[in-house]
């Protein structure tokens, strides 16, 4: 069996550090990759979204709270289930008497007055 | 004049392409001889139509095989 | 100790250099590389000098690229006697061994094509050395008018993309000179669209059309006539140019192969297109430009078959995928690859900034990808497999 040669493998160890220097150096040094890299990282835009990161980040914490979370999940699901159901009706005019019909539905009239408490929410904005 | 007829298998290649071993071959062939290329690009079939329109040669067959497509063209337009 | 077998590979290069690392660290091998040179040229660099005058990258020392134990001859190799195992070189010496690759590279001819050799003396050409790559850069940034035509004489050219490229790079200068409106930029082509494989000229024809670039379809340079300033087709027809660009005939090597019948009428060695195995020899293999097993003629080509090689001395069974990741850049910092295989024509990879950066990373990683092919491989396995035609194509239509 061979001999494993500590000082060879250290030597080896130190040229491949060394290759792996000379690489980064001649990544380091290609122009056209820095800027190639600038042109897509660096926009004005960039800069000012660097500058408000902290304002962002308060507000991804907001949105990301699980009650949030959970709530945009449930709205999701039920409008798209909705939207799938009414598209598998197609179109429908509604007479007036139908209309009054469904508004004594109990879910059509929660749905009703929580749609006018927005309404009303957005309706008391300066 | 001897007339050498040339078969060209150009099967499985994409890119470049079967129309390139053509006119690879198209080069150092003389009026007269026949070429048959086997292709299995399903473009070829419109490729090889439009390049013997172009060039003024003759087609003197194109048909689907079980695995491939077989062109046969005889030179005639080489100066 | 059991005897190791000896493998004598013909030519430096991509996938000489890449086959004697891999299988030096194999004890069955006693690995023997003979390249002609001292040096190791990065071919795709001829691009860079031509048209940003970029000189860096171009080439280092073999030996630096060998890894320990592998036995570097810089000879020439004059003939290759495949019966009896054996090379013979300028030198005089003779080489025997158990298994061969041979993998020397193209020769340009310039003078396959009438007048080429003429007019690569006036304005250069990026195939052939890195004088006439420089002679295509002074072309490019003192002419102010008149009109520039890459024409494509062989087909069967190094790197697919290079003449758009070569085109495509042109007009960036011209239009950083300020004169692109008074260039009249030409690409002429054999096939009968821009690009020939289909899917991939889908991108490239619209990113010539945007810059305004005419292109000219069924055209095989022919013959050039440096006085009246003509290129004429083998279908007939005749370009005038002001400075012109043809790509030139690619030949074998030049050396002579025993028997005969082993190399093509175009000099290039008749190898298996799945196991680079060179008809009726089993300790016989072919990579690279100069085999016919090369479905294009790239150095990840050449790196692929040096893998399968490899593993096919090693007792198990692989097999060329034709693979193919062309890097190809059309300027102002955008790029994309054509990627394809045997199985799949190019995927519809559409240009961008991060392809441009991928490309000049591994530019500039190429020493160490060359150098450390145990460090590299599992590291393009991965990519290779995430990147496959058969996914890009599902994901890009």
């Amino acid at each position: 069996m061979e001999e494993i040669n500590e000082v060879e493998l250290q030597s080896e160890s130190i040229e491949r550090l060394l290759n792996i220097v000379e690489m980064l150096n001649n990544i380091l040094k290609d122009s056209e990759l820095i800027k190639a890299f600038s042109k897509l990282v660096v926009y004005e835009e960039t800069f000012l979204l660097i500058d408000r990161l902290p304002q962002i980040i308060k507000l991804l914490e907001k949105i990301s709270r699980p009650e949030i979370i959970d709530k945009l999940n449930l709205i999701l699901d039920k409008l798209s289930k909705a939207i799938e159901e009414s598209e598998k009706e197609g179109k429908k005019v509604y007479s007036l008497s139908q209309l009054l019909e469904m508004l004594s539905q109990p879910e059509v009239s929660k749905g009703l007055s929580l749609f006018l408490s927005v309404v009303k929410a957005l309706g008391s904005l300066e | 004049m001897s007339e050498e007829k040339k078969v060209i298998d150009a099967r499985g290649l994409a890119c470049p392409g079967p129309i390139t071993n053509l006119t690879k071959a198209y080069r150092n062939a003389k009026n007269g001889d026949i070429l048959e290329i086997w292709a299995t690009d399903p473009g070829f079939k419109s490729d090889i139509k439009a390049w013997v329109e172009r060039t003024k040669n003759e087609l003197l067959d194109l048909k689907e095989e079980q695995d491939k497509i077989v062109a046969v063209i005889k030179i005639t337009a080489k100066k | 100790m059991s005897k190791k077998h000896k493998f004598l590979i013909v030519g430096g290069g991509a996938g000489g250099a890449i086959l004697a690392n891999i299988l030096v660290a194999n004890k069955e091998f006693d690995v023997t590389l003979i390249n002609d040179t001292p040096n190791h040229y990065y071919w795709p660099q001829l691009l860079q000098i031509a048209f940003r005058g970029d000189y860096s990258n171009l080439y280092r020392p073999l030996g630096s690229l060998l890894a320990k134990g592998v036995n570097l001859l810089t000879d020439r190799v004059e003939k290759i006697d495949l019966g009896n195992r054996k090379v013979s070189l300028k030198s005089g010496s003779e080489v025997d061994y158990d298994y061969i690759t041979i993998a020397p590279g193209i020769t340009i001819d310039h003078e396959g094509i009438a007048g080429n050799e003429k007019l690569v003396l006036q304005f250069g050409d990026f195939y052939s050395t890195p004088e006439n790559a420089s002679k295509v850069y002074n072309v490019i940034n003192n002419m102010n008018n008149g009109t520039f035509v890459i024409s494509v004489g062989d087909p069967y050219h190094r790197c697919p993309p290079s003449p758009y490229e070569g085109i495509l790079l042109a007009d960036e200068v011209f239009r950083m000179r300020g004169v692109r409106e008074n260039v009249r930029l030409v690409i002429a082509v054999p096939y009968p669209r821009p690009y020939p494989a289909e899917s991939f000229n889908e991108i490239i024809e619209a990113v010539l059309k945007e810059r305004g670039i005419e292109v000219m379809t069924f055209f095989t340079a022919d013959s050039i006539d440096v006085e009246k300033k003509t290129i004429t087709s083998l279908e007939g027809e005749t370009i005038s140019y002001d400075a012109a660009i043809v790509v030139p005939m690619h030949k074998g090597p030049k050396i002579e192969i025993k028997p005969e019948g082993v190399t093509n009428e175009d000099g290039l060695i008749v190898a298996d297109k799945f196991t680079n195995q060179v008809s009726g020899y089993d300790d016989a293999f072919a990579i690279g430009d100069a085999s016919t097993s090369a479905n294009a003629k790239t150095g990840v080509t050449a790196h692929l078959q040096a893998k399968v090689v490899a593993r096919r001395v090693m007792g198990f069974d692989a097999k060329n995928t034709g693979r193919t990741n062309c890097p190809t850049e059309i300027g102002f910092e955008m790029g994309t690859f054509v990627i394809s295989d045997y199985e799949h024509p190019p995927a519809k990879l559409r240009p961008s900034v991060f392809n441009f950066i991928m490309k000049r990373l591994f530019a500039d990683a190429y020493w160490d990808i060359v150098r450390h092919p145990e460090f590299w491989d599992p590291i393009f396995d991965v990519y290779f497999e995430n990147t496959s035609p058969e996914i890009l194509w599902k994901i890009l239509g």
